[in-house]
């Protein structure tokens, strides 16, 4: 696809859009109260401190070149285990796993269990994580400078705060 | 992955910003929408909910899940997905079908269009999420793309939608689209067309 768009054509069209909505498409009518339960809808959103626990085993686990057949042999676990810990952000994984872990990624222990929801998470682990989360791609091969930065740097977070 | 350097405009200066609209919506962006958009927009709602309003005083699109939509769609050569990064945040996502829809205006009636199946803007770009939204200019961003999608196809710009209650005026008076009415066949929607002669005067 060619878009050129110029600076001069955006400020002249982009000014009739000012604060309007923009929403289109299907399903768009919002379910009505007697058809949905609310609450169970809105706690429906992943907590993001246990999907960037996920995101974390998954680049070290790439970081290392290891299949998820691999590190579930050296953790002895499942195959199905490692998958749901690092893909479903709503699977609680034995507080035993996540100090193997720690063991195999050396990552501080305590502040593991804080972001696999096992234990309650310190202040700034939120804020923190979802940063590492939203940094975090998805790629069949080696991890890409700048998720390799997002690793090292929220590693480091971690051993300061278990420190 | 093909990027295009674009604009948004940040809403606290009036100024234009360098943005980038990347075809293809990867993982990373549908991890922003669950870690970055979804607590923007659940703590709007808690705070509806605490002020006692109900679902329909609630922001539109809250429900919707980009990962299902995404999913359903992986391998299919008739869509193509884009979003739109400004200041290393997600800011808009959209989804066009190139196979579904026969356009409805009389003038180029049972011709093909694109048929913009998503688009949605990130929450803090969204007066009726925050007070004071962030970026503006996500629609007409994403719209010009349909069109140029829609040209790539040789479809002259034609592009179809059904829009949410509140974007109605967007589609009708920012984009210059024509309005055919509640559709009684698509969840009571509104249904805009773009005939090639409006996608011209809009990109021109």
């Amino acid at each position: 696809m060619k878009l050129e768009i110029t600076r001069e054509w955006f400020v002249r069209r982009a000014k009739q859009e000012g604060d309007l909505e923009i929403s289109a498409g299907r399903l768009a009518r919002d379910p009505t109260p007697d058809e949905t339960d609310i609450e169970a809808a809105v706690a429906d959103i992943a907590d993001p401190i246990r999907m960037a626990f996920g995101s974390l085993v998954e680049t070290m686990r790439r970081r290392r070149g290891l299949t998820v057949e691999k590190l579930a042999e050296r953790l002895d676990l499942n195959v199905g285990d490692i998958m749901r810990i690092e893909r479903d952000a709503h699977f609680r994984p034995e507080p035993r796993a996540v100090y193997r872990l720690a063991e195999t990624f050396d990552l501080p222990h305590k502040a593991l269990q804080q972001l696999s929801g096992n234990t309650v998470a310190r202040p700034g682990l939120q804020e923190q994580a979802l940063r590492f989360a939203a940094r975090s791609g998805e790629s069949p091969q080696k991890l890409s400078r700048d998720e390799q930065r997002a690793l090292e740097e929220f590693v480091a977070y971690l051993q300061k705060q278990q420190g | 992955m093909t990027s295009h350097p674009v604009f948004l405009t940040d809403k606290r200066t009036g100024e234009p910003v360098a943005a980038e609209l990347i075809e293809t919506i990867s993982e990373a962006d549908l991890r922003s929408v669950e870690t970055e958009w979804k607590p923007v927009t659940v703590a709007r709602i808690r705070s509806l909910m605490a002020k006692g309003l109900s679902p329909a005083d609630w922001p539109e699109g809250w429900h919707w899940k980009w990962r299902d939509k995404v999913t359903a769609i992986n391998g299919l050569l008739a869509f193509q997905t884009f979003a739109l990064r400004c200041e290393g945040k997600l800011q808009g996502l959209m989804q066009l079908n190139t196979a579904r829809a026969r356009c409805r205006v009389a003038e180029q009636a049972g011709k093909d269009l694109v048929y913009v199946d998503y688009i949605e803007t990130a929450p803090w770009n969204r007066k009726a999420i925050v007070d004071v939204p962030r970026f503006s200019g996500v629609g007409t961003i994403m719209i010009r793309a349909a069109i140029e999608v829609s040209r790539d196809h040789e479809l002259r710009g034609r592009i179809g939608l059904h829009s949410l209650p509140s974007a109605e005026a967007f589609y009708a008076n920012a984009c210059g689209m024509t309005d055919l009415g509640l559709d009684g066949t698509y969840e009571g929607l509104r249904y805009f067309e773009m005939t090639s002669a409006q996608a011209d005067a809009f990109s021109g």
